[in-house]
């Protein structure tokens, strides 16, 4: 057999060098012809070396993590998991030794049941029974000696499958100290839908060597009583299956995404690339982007976007359909078109799994984009039902899978869906909190249009009253303050600009950014030299980018930064200035890097407490047609108190004044607009105040 | 995995509660468009049962009404290394009901109703169907048995419901699609309940 079966991650901790090097030669015979790595996972020891050399030596890899002094289990094994190679994951201790080919019998099994996890019952040494090596054991005088442990809870060893482990993302991160991390991981494996054996046989035997009780030393000490109590909660409380949904120690990327969103390319690619790097800068990175190229742009969105996660799926008969059976999440969604998700939606809809059936489900509030970008909500009637509500349910994907199959034809309503899972048994956890806002254009919207998409959703909410299956999720509503602040959240969204300064050599990353740009974005770009004029690096100054891709490529360039040749530095995000910065160096850098030419640039300056006085100015800087860039910042002076500022851009030396003029007559008199002339200039005419007179 | 049952006039629920080692099911119930209450095997039940749910069973388990010892230990050696256990025997023997003749078992979401003259029970998901349809040779019953399917699917699913609805369509050997490969074990689960299976 050549390929790699099995993987078993120890998580070890200063307990000892012979004991580790006695569990790893347990475990390497009791696989016997099965391949097997053994991965020591060093949580914090002391001195990484020694333990190093003793893995080494018995031939095991070996991991380290440096902590804070803190143990957890969790953490130790999913950094052990991180890096395996096998099919098969296996998690046990330091303190266990196996018979020979009991392992061997555990992957056997494991080989014929696709879904399954196997526990071992454990049986305790007694203190006199000597720590000899492996191949002097007399496995007899161990079978008579030890007592058995009561059949409850778990530990010693787990084994699944490699996919299995992935899909529940590993032990839970935030458990440390001591206990609770395998009954947590048992209880999450049966509502994954994984039974669990207890395998039990003559010939597989799992012994624990006796050490001085951990749990016992754990009472002891305050800290740690703190810290059993704070773990059993998250076993008791906690009824999600995947963990670590954020932040985690296993590398990505993940065999199985956590969640697949699947989404159609059947609009303009600029209005679709937004939404899209929308949805690639949730908080939860483990995802897929399913994108159904039914208008025929779907592959250059994928090229911009420039994300591994996004696949282009051709569009057969059935669209989202066809996408949905093959989505590999563990979960998905459908995105609605003109969605703009909270950045934390999928996050929140998560929190709320539990039992595999119930499908949790948030709530949209749909706004208007007027013609000047602003977002006004509309007011909702109050026996309206939500408008897309296919798209506010998580859905459990497998279950969909099974369920698709049973349509002979295929489908196109996403209600048949909706309606074809609840009728199924299928139900619904509604999420209070609001997902985003749905956003229609200002000039596509009508009364008729509006009426259509009312009736559309009733017409759902009909289909499940005659099936006498529950509606009553259909028209749960925000609250008007929250829906207002979820409105609020997608303006920002959606003008959302951030400038950012890259420093890289990889020009991977430098061809990302130049295909993520669009009109909006302003790239200058510098090379760095050596004496002897080989490249070392570019530096890209980004203006403009769009939050959610800025978003996007630090995410995507983190391995560079670790790497070292990558370093993304924020000039100025979400519009604003912190620290010390002065307006004087904002337009120095505005300079270069939307004029080109710092020494030439010219610009209309607006400064105002009010931003509303500063909006008046960027509105009629936008009409002016010589003003070719339009910028408002928020510049936080040495007391913290915000002033806003509007910068113009003005292509023409000539045309300055006029622009200066005209700025002026369009803001109150508490504004100060100023002309900034360009550094090569005469010092005195850079600033040029401009009075009401 | 305890099971329970509720029969109306239209149809039959029967309801999970999984226990402390079992995996959770998709759906926590099978929905059946056919009131069951007329059964006389709770045997075939129970067999149904453990093969539908036999991707996620573990430990020990409940039926809705007691089963004869020798179905309980034939359950139980079908799940060879897994260990589940039956609890509700029942203390006195139990009917083994007698059909006629071979059944053909068809899964309507793979594949189209056979000709009319032939004799078949038709399984029909939710999406296409509801109730029950009895005509000429054949039984058509809808249910959601569909998304019980284990990962990958083994055909367990539409095979254990059709030894649960084997009475209603007088069936005394089920034509599957499985019977392609079966294990020895489930040949002697099957024959626990007077029932033989055979491919088409």
């Amino acid at each position: 057999m050549s390929e790699l079966v099995a993987s078993v991650v120890i998580g070890f901790k200063d307990w000892g060098l012979d004991r580790l090097q006695r569990c790893i030669t347990s475990v390497q015979g009791s696989f016997a012809e099965v391949t097997v790595e053994v991965i020591v996972s060093d949580y914090g020891s002391l001195e990484g070396e020694p333990v190093a050399a003793a893995a080494a030596e018995a031939g095991a890899r070996y991991v380290r993590t440096e902590t804070d002094g803190t143990w957890s289990r969790s953490r130790a094994l999913n950094a052990g998991f991180a890096v395996a190679r096998g099919q098969q994951f296996f998690a046990t201790d330091a303190d266990m030794i196996f018979t020979p080919g009991a392992l061997a019998s555990v992957s056997r099994r494991l080989d014929t049941n696709p879904r399954e996890a196997i526990i071992l019952q454990c049986r305790d040494l007694p203190p006199d029974v000597a720590e000899v090596p492996v191949a002097d054991t007399d496995w007899q005088r161990y079978e008579r000696a030890a007592t058995i442990r009561p059949r409850w809870g778990m530990g010693g060893l787990v084994a699944t499958h490699r996919e299995v482990f992935h899909a529940l993302r590993g032990y839970d991160e935030r458990m440390h100290t001591y206990g609770g991390e395998d009954i947590d991981f048992g209880k999450r494996l049966r509502r994954f839908g994984v039974p669990i054996n207890w395998l039990d046989q003559p010939h597989i035997r799992m012994y624990h060597v006796w050490h001085p009780s951990s749990r016992l030393a754990a009472t002891l000490d305050e800290a740690a009583e703190a810290a059993i109590g704070r773990n059993r909660r998250i076993h008791v409380n906690d009824l999600t299956t995947a963990r670590n949904r954020t932040l985690s120690q296993i590398a990505e990327p993940r065999a199985v995404p956590l969640v697949s969103v699947v989404a159609q390319a059947d609009r303009p690619a600029g209005v679709l690339r937004a939404e899209l790097s929308n949805v690639l800068g949730q908080s939860v990175r483990d995802l897929e982007v399913l994108l159904v190229d039914t208008g025929g742009d779907g592959t250059i969105v994928a090229q911009q976007l420039n994300d591994d996660r996004v696949r282009v799926v051709p569009p057969p008969a059935g669209g989202w359909w066809h996408a949905l059976a093959q989505a590999s999440g563990t979960y998905s969604i459908l995105h609605a078109p003109g969605s703009w998700h909270a950045p934390t939606r999928l996050e929140t809809l998560l929190d709320h799994t539990a039992q595999r059936h119930h499908m949790p489900a948030d709530a949209f509030v749909t706004a208007v984009a007027t013609d000047n970008g602003e977002l006004l909500p509309l007011p909702a009637r109050e026996d309206a039902a939500r408008t897309s509500p296919w798209s506010s349910l998580l859905l459990p994907t497998a279950t969909v899978q099974s369920l698709l199959r049973t349509f002979p034809q295929g489908g196109t309503d996403p209600g048949d869906l909706v309606v074809g899972l609840l009728r199924n048994g299928l139900s619904v956890t509604p999420v209070l909190a609001p997902a985003g806002a749905q956003v229609l254009e200002e000039g596509v919207v009508s009364e008729l249009m509006l009426d259509d998409m009312a009736r559309s959703a009733q017409k759902l909410a009909w289909r499940l009253r005659a099936g006498n299956l529950p509606d009553e999720w259909l028209f749960a509503k925000p609250a008007p303050a929250a829906a207002r602040e979820v409105v609020r959240s997608a303006q920002q969204l959606m003008n959302d600009q951030v400038d950012l300064v890259v420093w890289s050599s990889d020009d991977d990353v430098l061809e990302s950014l130049e295909r993520m740009a669009d009109q909006d974005t302003a790239i200058h770009r510098c090379e760095v030299s050596d004496p002897s004029g080989e490249r070392l690096m570019t530096l890209l100054k980004v203006a403009g980018l769009s939050g959610s891709l800025g978003r996007a490529l630090r995410s995507q360039a983190a391995s560079s930064i670790l790497a070292g040749t990558t370093r993304i530095d924020t000039l100025q995000d979400d519009g604003e200035v912190t620290g010390d910065s002065s307006v004087r160096w904002m337009i120095e850098e505005y300079s270069r890097l939307y004029g080109g030419d710092p020494e030439t640039a010219v610009w209309v300056v607006v400064r105002a407490a009010e931003a509303g006085a500063v909006g008046r100015a960027v509105q009629e800087m936008e009409r002016l047609a010589d003003v070719t860039v339009v910028l408002h910042r928020v510049v936080h002076d040495g007391t913290g108190a915000p002033q806003h500022v509007a910068l113009g851009l003005v292509s023409a030396i000539s045309s300055s004044l006029r622009s200066l003029l005209s700025v002026r007559a369009s803001v109150s008199q508490s504004a100060s607009v100023h002309l900034w002339l360009g550094q090569d200039c005469d010092t005195s005419l850079q600033e040029l105040a401009v009075t009401s007179a | 995995m305890k099971f329970s049952m509720q029969v109306d006039l239209e149809r039959t629920v029967i309801s999970t509660v999984p226990g402390e080692f079992d995996g959770d099911p998709p759906v926590p119930h099978l929905d059946i468009g056919l009131p069951l209450d007329g059964i006389a095997s709770a045997d075939r039940l129970a067999v149904g049962l453990a093969l539908i749910y036999s991707p996620w069973l573990s430990g020990p388990v409940e039926f809705p009404e007691a089963v004869s010892a020798l179905t309980a230990q034939r359950i139980s050696e079908f799940f060879g290394e897994r260990f589940v256990t039956v609890t509700g025997i029942a203390d006195r023997a139990l009917p083994i009901p007698r059909g006629v003749g071979d059944v053909l078992v068809v899964d309507l979401a793979l594949r189209s109703r056979p000709p009319a003259d032939e004799r078949a029970l038709c399984l029909a998901p939710l999406s296409q169907a509801q109730g029950t349809v009895s005509f000429g040779q054949q039984l058509m019953v809808a249910s959601n048995v569909h998304l019980l399917t284990g990962t990958p699917s083994t055909g367990l699913h539409t095979l254990g419901l059709a030894i649960v609805l084997a009475e209603c369509a007088d069936a005394n050997i089920l034509v599957h699609p499985s019977a392609d490969n079966v294990p020895p074990a489930l040949n002697l689960l099957l024959e626990s309940v007077g029932l033989g299976l055979t491919q088409e």
